[in-house]
């Protein structure tokens, strides 16, 4: 009884201008009806040309509304092939854009159950990827670092998490988009007209759609260029990384996404609605986010700040500096290389605290910012207006904020004479592989030990994964065991 | 099985043959939440452009409708006893489908409901059809039950449900 008191309490609260702005775009066409009370709807049967007919009750004062709306998901569900319910969720979300994305791993039970750390990532990924979304909506960059911030935080705050759905493991996430509620008018079986102008939270939805189509298509170009030239339509390294970690581990098998648009504001049918990411386009996606990541170089950039580190070996009259200004909205340490006399100058600035200016190409690095060739270091004293500084590039970008942070009070300046700390970097290890092919084996004669190729057994090439998206070579990975006696037998590469 | 029960199932059986020879379909509705027992259609389900009739079932015996009474009204009516709720619920014009209350009246023993030979099968007696749109608000606001007179001439037949249908589709109410 309690489930039934439920589901008509669910049913209650359907709008009927929702229903009809479902059934008007799923293909169901108006009948006569009765102008405040009821509309009547009919649609054929794409598979047996049988045509169904439905009633929506227009005034939910009627104490059977509920019962009303239950026969006609009914006969909605039936014409889909879906549940009542799942129809049901489609007309409560019929004001929002919504992304199911579908996950497929190994290591899901049939129950529909996923691992925790997966789930957690799954979900982190998401919130990333819509974030990233809406960065790129408000300004093009290929990589953004901070997203939760400003309008971003604001548009994610509107954003819902729905039900998980098996299947898989789905999530569900939808976007309302606001109506202009000055053009409302209620005679319309519409509860208002889309605004003239689209809103931000579909501006954004379309940017994901278009982001993910050619961050899909540069992933099957698998190179740098394809994800440079991405970034004018959305591409961001945070985009990628966000693909990235909804497909963490090596359960990982697909993302499938897909989105569903509002039937109250309707788009064309050119505009993403299906993407699908295998192993192999995810591995591309996260090289295409290294470089989007690392390689980012601004020239002329005009560095404006205070001296919070010295870096210089005894030996050596050159040294590095670290400068801490704004590059972008950000205050970041920027480290710059200088000669024997502007590092002299350094030094003073750093003591005295003064404000420090130098132009030069801005480079990210692993762990922040470099400005290479740099030149035209000097002191600044008194007012200063960055733009007149000879050589700053006016391009059509957002203002730098010439102001210099506040420097950190519990920072310290560094002691005179004090050398730095050396760190060597170690080289990453790389791993090869020996590929060779394995005969039959042909045992070796008794007491014999041999180390030739007729000791090694040649088994049947393994196929990676091949990606459904394009026809990707098959990498076919041989592998070698010995299988002759241990100690003397050991690996030899086959002449080529 | 329970007397009370026997009797519900054979309105239903009674209600359903009615439907079935007029060409309508019914659909039962076994918890009785809104005092609709069952729905009768003019089309399918999934083909209905027009609504339906609701009816709250009631069945009774010849006594306890004081049908045998020593000068009992055999041409008028007579009275019948609703819960307040099905009462407010049958009156309520906040309603899209129309309703009606069916009382169907069978003999004291229900060793008289069916007589079947080859030839025939009877269900003894009828059913009479009552609507309480407009009915007024009760004398007692706190009563929990209403009497409510209902007319031996509206049998519900046929030909009488056909014509309520008929009414409904026109946009009326029985």
């Amino acid at each position: 009884m309690t489930g039934l008191v439920h589901a008509r309490e669910m049913l209650a609260q359907l709008e009927p201008a929702d229903v009809e702005a479902y059934l008007r775009g799923t293909g169901w066409g108006p009948g006569e009806g009765a102008p405040g009370r009821v509309s009547y709807w009919r649609r054929a049967s794409e598979r047996t040309g049988e045509e169904f007919q439905v009633a929506c009750l227009l005034d939910k004062k009627y104490r059977d509304f509920p019962d009303r709306m239950a026969e006609l998901l009914e006969a909605v569900s039936f014409l889909e092939g879906r549940t009542p319910e799942e129809v049901h969720q489609s007309i409560a979300q019929v004001a929002c854009d919504v992304a199911e994305l579908q996950i497929e791993r190994e290591d899901i039970t049939d129950n529909g159950d996923i691992p925790l750390k997966a789930g957690a990532a799954a979900f982190h990924g998401a919130v990333r990827l819509y974030a990233a979304a809406a960065a790129a909506e408000l300004e093009r960059k290929p990589y953004y670092g901070t997203l939760l911030a400003g309008k971003v935080n604001e548009f994610l705050e509107n954003v819902r998490l729905g039900q998980t759905r098996r299947g898989s493991y789905v999530i569900t996430i939808a976007t309302h988009l606001p109506t202009d509620p000055a053009q409302v008018q209620p005679d319309l079986p519409l509860r208002g007209l889309p605004p003239r102008e689209p809103p931000f939270e579909r501006r954004v939805m379309l940017r994901l759609a278009t982001a993910l189509q050619v961050a899909h298509g540069a992933a099957v170009e698998n190179v740098e260029a394809a994800f440079r030239r991405g970034v004018q339509h959305g591409v961001s390294a945070d985009l990628c990384d966000a693909i990235g970690k909804m497909a963490e581990g090596n359960a990982f098998q697909r993302l499938n996404l897909r989105l569903r648009w509002s039937w109250l504001q309707p788009v064309p049918p050119t505009v993403p609605r299906n993407l699908s990411f295998g192993p192999e386009l995810v591995r591309n996606l996260r090289e295409g986010a290294a470089h989007l990541r690392f390689r980012k170089q601004q020239t002329d950039f005009p560095l404006l700040g205070k001296v919070v580190r010295l870096e210089r070996f005894p030996e050596e009259e050159a040294g590095t500096v670290g400068i801490l200004g704004f590059v972008g909205s950000e205050a970041e340490s920027v480290s710059v290389h200088l000669t024997k006399d502007d590092y002299r100058r350094a030094t003073e600035a750093h003591t005295s605290e003064k404000t420090v200016v130098c132009i030069g190409a801005l480079k990210r690095t692993g762990r922040g910012y470099a400005l290479l060739q740099a030149r035209g270091f000097r002191v600044v004293d008194g007012p200063y207006e960055i733009r007149d500084e000879p050589g700053v590039a006016q391009a059509a970008e957002p203002p730098l904020l010439y102001g210099t942070p506040t420097l950190p009070s519990r920072k310290r300046p560094k002691r005179p004479g004090r050398k730095p700390k050396k760190t060597k970097v170690k080289a990453p290890k790389k791993k090869t592989k020996v590929k060779a092919p394995r005969k039959t084996a042909k045992p070796p004669p008794p007491g014999k030990v041999s180390p030739t190729l007729e000791h090694f057994e040649i088994q049947e090439p393994r196929a990676s994964e091949v990606s459904q998206e394009t026809e990707d070579e098959t990498e076919v990975e041989l592998v070698l065991e010995v299988v002759g006696p241990p100690g003397k037998a050991g690996l030899k590469k086959p002449p080529v | 099985m329970d007397l009370n029960l026997q009797k519900q199932e054979f309105s239903f059986a009674y209600v359903h043959a009615v439907c079935a020879s007029a060409g309508f379909i019914m659909e039962l509705k076994r918890v009785d939440i809104d005092s609709v027992d069952a729905h009768i259609f003019s089309t399918r389900a999934f083909h209905r452009s027009s609504p339906g009739l609701g009816i709250q079932l009631k069945c009774s015996g010849t006594k306890a409708l004081g049908m045998k009474k020593k000068g009992a009204d055999v041409s008028g009516d007579f009275p019948f006893v609703l819960s307040r709720k099905n009462y407010d619920d049958l009156r309520d014009p906040q309603v899209f489908m129309p309703r009606i209350l069916v009382v169907v009246h069978v003999p004291d023993g229900c060793g008289g409901w069916l007589k079947q030979s080859e030839k025939t099968a009877i269900m003894r007696h009828c059913g009479y059809w009552h609507s309480l749109v407009n009915a007024p608000d009760p004398a007692d606001p706190a009563q929990k039950n209403v009497t409510v007179r209902v007319q031996r001439t509206q049998l519900f037949t046929v030909a009488a449900l056909a014509s309520i249908m008929h009414t409904i589709s026109k946009g009326g109410r029985p």
